[in-house]
This record gives C-alpha cells, sequence and structure tokens, in this order.
C-alpha cells in the first residue's frame, strides 16, 4: 500500500496519538488514506509493547523477601560507614600533597647528604713560611697534626690559612664539598677564612663548642674546659649545646663546657699576635709566641669568686644593643658606645641612662661608658649623679679624659650647685696640670677666679682675673676679665 | 529489622518524595517501600536496555539499582519525578552492564548468535501469521539507531514524557520528540505491507 496523501504523515508528531491538532482531524475525516495511516500506527505500537513486554520475574511474596534483604544491604552498609567513615576527597587530596611534599624533602636532604658525604675525603695541605710554600702533604679525616713545643705552624688548607701556635694539635674531622671541621685537640691556632657560599662551612670543634666561620680571620684557644674565640674580622658563630653566639669584629668570647661564657674585647696585642701566627707580621720572631696557657687570644680566666656570675659573664642586653663586659678598663671601644652616644646626642636620655646604668654594673671600671653615663646625666639636668659620674671617671681616666671630667664636674659645681670651694678643688687640679696651649685654660681660670671671689679670696681672685687678662690678651675671655675687675673697683 | 519493617508499612501513604525524604534523613526502611513499588519497572528498564541480562542477574542488578539510590538520594530534588530519576539510573547501570558484557565477550571471542534473541515477547496465543508480521516489527525496532530505539521505548512502553525522558537519557526534550518522531517515521515507512495491516485488523 503506498500511501499517496502525505499530509497526516507529515505533521504526525510526538503528540500523536495522545493529542491531534483540529483541523488534522478534520482532514483525515474526509481523506481514506490518512484514515488507513491513522489506523496503522496504534497496532505497530502494540506490536512493539508486545515485543517488549518482559515477563514479571518476582510474585508479591519475592518482591517481599526481595525488598528486605534490600533494608537489611542498605543498613549494614550505613552501619560500616558510620564505624569505617571514608575519607572524604578534599582530605585525600591534601594528605596527598602533603605527603607529596614531604617525600620530596626527605628524597632531597638524603640525596643531597649522600652527594656531599662522601664515606672519606682528604685535604691537600700546604706548609708555609710566612707567604712562600714550605711543602705539601695530604690530610685524611682522623689525621692530626702537631705543632712543635717551641715554634708556630703556618698552613694553608684551599686558600685558608691556619696558623698553629706552639704545642697545638689539630685534627681534621671532617671534609666535605659542604663543610670542613677541624678539631682542636689542643694549644690555639688563628685562621684566615676565605669568604664562603651560604651552606658552605668551616668549623672548628673543641669538645662540645662548635665555631662556625663564613669568612673572617679569627682565633681559637682550648683552654682547661672551654675555649675563647677572639674575632680579628668578620663574623663567627660559636654554638655550644642548641647555644648561640655571634661573635663579631673585636670581641672575644670565652666559652666554659659548663655553658658560662664570658664577653670581652679583643686588645690591639692580641690581633698583633693573631697576625703573626698567620704569618701576616714577620718582623717579630714568631718562635717568641707564648706558650699555651696565654698564647695568641689571652683568654680571659674565670674566676670562681667573681660576684657577677651568670650575669656579668653573659652578655647585658640593653635597650636591644649586645653589651660586652670587659674585665678592667676596656682595651678597645665597646661596639654598643655609639650606639648610646648617638642615644644621648638624639636626646634619648632615659634609655641611654638605663642601658648605661645596667651596663656599668657589671663592667665598672669601663671609664668610657662612665664619661657617657655623665654626659647624660648632665644633658638629663641631673646635676649630682653627674658630678658623681665625673667623679669615677677623675679617678679611672688618663689625664685627657680626667682633665674634661674635672672641668666639667667644677663647671655644674659652680654653675647649678653652687659648691665654690668644691669647683675651686676641681679648677686649681685642672690649672695645675694645664698646658700653655690649653683653649680651655682662659675659661678654666675665670671660673677659678669667680669661685675665689664666693669663698672670699678677693685678692686671689683678681690676681687671676690679671692673669687672663696679660696671658690672653685680645680674646673674649681678656675682655670678660676686664669686665669682672671693674665691677670688682 | 522487623521493626523497620513495621516502619515501612507505616510510610505506604506517603509519596515517593515524601520517602526520599525520610532517606535522606537517615530512615533506609522506607527503601523497602520504594522497591515494592518500583520494582517492576526497574526490572523492566534492566530488560529493555540490557537485553541480554539473564532474569537472575536482573533481580541482582535491580538491588544495585535501589542502593545506589540510596546513595544518590542527596542528589534528588523532589520535583515529582521519582520516577524517572530511578529509571535513569536503571538505564545506566544497564547500559555499563551491557557494555561490559560485550566488551568481555569480545575478548574472550565467546561472542556467537544468541539462541533467544532479545524483545521475543510472549507468543503463546497468537497466530502463526502474527508472529510472523511481529517478527517484522521486532526486526525493524533491532535496526533503529539506539537513541531511537531508547526513546520510542521510554515513550511508547513505559510512558514517560518528553521532559522525563529528556531527564533519563541526558538529552533536551525538544530533542526527545525529534528522536521520537524519526522512530515512528522509521517503523511506518518499513512496515507498509497491506496484509500485514489487514491481518491486525483482523484480529483486532
Amino acid at each position: 500500500m503506498t500511501n499517496k496523501c502525505k499530509q497526516l504523515q507529515n505533521s504526525i508528531d510526538w503528540r500523536y496519538p495522545r493529542e491531534l491538532p483540529e483541523p488534522l482531524l478534520t482532514h483525515v475525516a474526509s481523506c481514506s488514506a490518512c484514515q488507513r495511516y491513522l489506523q496503522k500506527w496504534p497496532l505497530i505500537e502494540r506490536d512493539v509493547q508486545e515485543i517488549l513486554r518482559l515477563p514479571e520475574l518476582e510474585d508479591d511474596c519475592a518482591k517481599q523477601r526481595s525488598a528486605n534483604k534490600l533494608v537489611q544491604r542498605a543498613t549494614s552498609m550505613q552501619d560500616h560507614h558510620r564505624t569505617h567513615p571514608r575519607l572524604q576527597p578534599a582530605l585525600a587530596l591534601l594528605s596527598i600533597v602533603l605527603f607529596s611534599i614531604g617525600a620530596g624533602i626527605f628524597w632531597r636532604h638524603t640525596s643531597s647528604t649522600n652527594r656531599n658525604t662522601p664515606p672519606s675525603q682528604s685535604l691537600s695541605i700546604r706548609y708555609l713560611n710566612g707567604q712562600s710554600i714550605v711543602s705539601t702533604a695530604t690530610l685524611r679525616v682522623g689525621e692530626s697534626l702537631a705543632s712543635p713545643p717551641n715554634a708556630p705552624k703556618l698552613l694553608s688548607v684551599s686558600g685558608d690559612k691556619v696558623g698553629m701556635s706552639a704545642k697545638s694539635a689539630l685534627r681534621l674531622n671532617r671534609a666535605t664539598e659542604k663543610e670542613r671541621v677541624f678539631e682542636l685537640q689542643k694549644g690555639a691556632v688563628a685562621c684566615h677564612v676565605a669568604h664562603r657560599k651560604r651552606g658552605v662551612h668551616f668549623r672548628i670543634q673543641i669538645d662540645d663548642i662548635l665555631v662556625t666561620v663564613v669568612g673572617t680571620r679569627f682565633s681559637v684557644h682550648k683552654q682547661k674546659d672551654g675555649a675563647s674565640v677572639a674575632v680579628n674580622d668578620g663574623t663567627v658563630r660559636v654554638g655550644l649545646q642548641g647555644m648561640r653566639w655571634s661573635v663579631h669584629r673585636g670581641q672575644r668570647l670565652t666559652v666554659k663546657g659548663s655553658g658560662r661564657i664570658r664577653w670581652d674585647d679583643v686588645s690591639a696585642q692580641e690581633a698583633l699576635q693573631m697576625k703573626r701566627l698567620l704569618g701576616e707580621i714577620m718582623e717579630t720572631k714568631i718562635d717568641d709566641a707564648p706558650s699555651t696557657g696565654d698564647v695568641v687570644a689571652m683568654p680571659v680566666a674565670f674566676d670562681e669568686d667573681d660576684t657577677g656570675d651568670a650575669d656579668t659573664e653573659s652578655q647585658a642586653e640593653s635597650g636591644g644593643i649586645k653589651a660586652i663586659a670587659p674585665k678592667g678598663a676596656s682595651r678597645a671601644p665597646n661596639p654598643a658606645m655609639n650606639q648610646w652616644r648617638s642615644w644621648i646626642l638624639s636626646g634619648n636620655l632615659t634609655q641611654a641612662e638605663n642601658a648605661l646604668t645596667d651596663y656599668l654594673r657589671h663592667a665598672p671600671k669601663d671609664r668610657l661608658a662612665w664619661t657617657l653615663l655623665a654626659d647624660c646625666y648632665r644633658k638629663a639636668h641631673k646635676w649630682n649623679e653627674a658630678v658623681s659620674a665625673y667623679q669615677k671617671v677623675i679617678r679611672l681616666a688618663p689625664v685627657v679624659e680626667r682633665r674634661r671630667a674635672q672641668y666639667r664636674a667644677a663647671a655644674i659645681l659652680q654653675d647649678n650647685l653652687g659648691d665654690h670651694p668644691g669647683a675651686v678643688l676641681l679648677l686649681e687640679k685642672y690649672l695645675s696640670s694645664a698646658k700653655k696651649s690649653d683653649m680651655l685654660g682662659a675659661e678654666a681660670r675665670l671660673r677659678l677666679a669667680r669661685s675665689y671671689m664666693h669663698v672670699g679670696k678677693r685678692q686671689r681672685g683678681k690676681d687671676m682675673l690679671n692673669t687672663v687678662i696679660n696671658n690672653y690678651t685680645g680674646t673674649p675671655a681678656a675682655a670678660q676679665a676686664h669686665r669682672m675687675l671693674a665691677k670688682l673697683k | 529489622m522487623n521493626n523497620g519493617m513495621e516502619q515501612a508499612a507505616g510510610s505506604t501513604h506517603l509519596n515517593d518524595d515524601a520517602l526520599m525524604a525520610q532517606m535522606v534523613d537517615g530512615d533506609l526502611t522506607v527503601l523497602g517501600e520504594l522497591y515494592l513499588r518500583h520494582s517492576a519497572m526497574v526490572h523492566g528498564a534492566l530488560g529493555r536496555f540490557a537485553p541480554l541480562m539473564p532474569d537472575a542477574e536482573i533481580q541482582e542488578m535491580s538491588q544495585e539499582v535501589f542502593m545506589l539510590l540510596c546513595k544518590k538520594a542527596r542528589h534528588y530534588r523532589q520535583q515529582g519525578k521519582f520516577r524517572a530519576f530511578l529509571y535513569g539510573i536503571a538505564v545506566k547501570k544497564a547500559r555499563t552492564w551491557q557494555r561490559n558484557h560485550l566488551l568481555r565477550h569480545r575478548l574472550l571471542g565467546t561472542i556467537s548468535k544468541d539462541p533467544n534473541p532479545p524483545w521475543q515477547g510472549p507468543t503463546e496465543n497468537c497466530p502463526s501469521e502474527r508472529t510472523a508480521q511481529r517478527e517484522v516489527v521486532r526486526q525493524v525496532l533491532q535496526r533503529l539507531p539506539k537513541q531511537q530505539r531508547a526513546v520510542l521505548i521510554l515513550y511508547s512502553v513505559e510512558g514517560f514524557n518528553s521532559e522525563e525522558i529528556g531527564e533519563i537519557l541526558n538529552i533536551s526534550p525538544q530533542g526527545v520528540r525529534t528522536r521520537l518522531f524519526r522512530a515512528r517515521q522509521t517503523l511506518m515507512e518499513n512496515i507498509h505491507s497491506d496484509d500485514w495491516l489487514q491481518s491486525l485488523q483482523r484480529e483486532t
């Protein structure tokens, strides 16, 4: 059969046979071809349904049993998930990422350790006499070098210079690309270590104390129970049982095995001795190097009856500045002094006063600190304290500083405290050691004359004013002396 | 378990959406009620979309479908389309099984002519000439493109509308209508014998 009318066929769409448009129904009523076509589809659909019809798999009882089984399964699954919660995807991802990072770090660390720590290595060393090479040798890990009892020894190790004092022994403990560790078994060594890259270390070990260098000139001295490290140039890190100190240029750190430390300054003599050991100064005979005990670094011995105890020995933190407590009068200026001085100049008087007071509690004989403290008090208008501090300086300091302190103290006594007898005493002392070229001489004499007048010694005062007029003619002091004399008349 | 079934029996008056809401809240006993209501539909879906699946496996697979429904309950949006939601799960399961089955047999080289061709349908009480005609329909049906056949089954046999079919097959409703139109056209054009039509008319 050929359906000549295509109207229904073309119009038929997904809605058929559930809904058919009204115009199409009207057409179908008068078109036999379309009527046949319209009859055809329900029959086909019925066949399709028949073909796709499936037999019932379960009766009601079987269905109920299956339903029960299903509920049981689902419940047990839920219980299982409650007792064994599943790892959330994000958590799992995070764990994977963390594990990867950890594994990467571990691998890198172990591989680099393996790469940089060959089982055994040796160092090529050169024995020097000044700048010239005397001989060469190979030093293996575990081997030791010893200097003769009456002569130092100078070596060059891959660009680093090591000067061993007499009766010293040095053992190579480790020699890798990243680390070179010598153990100072006895005596003292001075080292001039070339600047190193980050992570490349030159170390000297003394028992538990480890001295790490980046690039510097320094000396290490082994003591009975510890070591002393003096730095001429650069910075050295000293470590002991987890503690660590940085020793800078001009400083010396003495560390005891118990952890007690003492800070000190490197004197010019020590620095010279260090240079001698390193062959940088040849005019002095190296044979003259002192024997073990107070060699190179001239370390400061710990006094058992030292009243300072741990506080005295440790670095005092004052206003964030590391203070180095010297024993006795300081031989080199404390690096913190400049800071304190700048505080005083900038008017930071309280901070400077606190820092200096704290520092002087541990180093009561530091004249520079006393001078700064006296100046600080003077600026703060604490006149009595200032005079006391200047008195300390007068007792401790050499001539020049002492005279300055005398003048300053006298001026305060005269101007601010009205203590003219005290001022007379100080000014007389000041003028007794004055030179002709002393520019403060005229001013001091004027002051002395004024004090004489106050204490009733008018004639002495007049004589002093005449001295000023005669000796300092044409100066403002002479003019003032003239005015004072005119007043007296 | 008995308590669970009692609770499930108490939930028979609830509609599918309410039962799903209870399941999301953690009450798994309602799963039994849902199984009782829709297991036949799931069996049909599995049997029609995976014609090679044995009956025993259909029963086992229908349990799997309901377990999956339990897991995916949170994703159900309660729009009165529970049947489509469940049917979609069943269709995906059936297709996965069919694909794996064919792949397994292809790999093992054990593919042979199936002694029981799919969609045979019951033939008892059916005249011999009708059986022959029905065979023609079956062959045309099997030659239909997969998507058109799926749409035809879901529309003509299962009675879903185009929106529901779109959700099940993950296509747009318009795409459903187009496929349905083409499937019907193919069938009408291939089955045009007057004898076939007369025999059908006589039967009716």
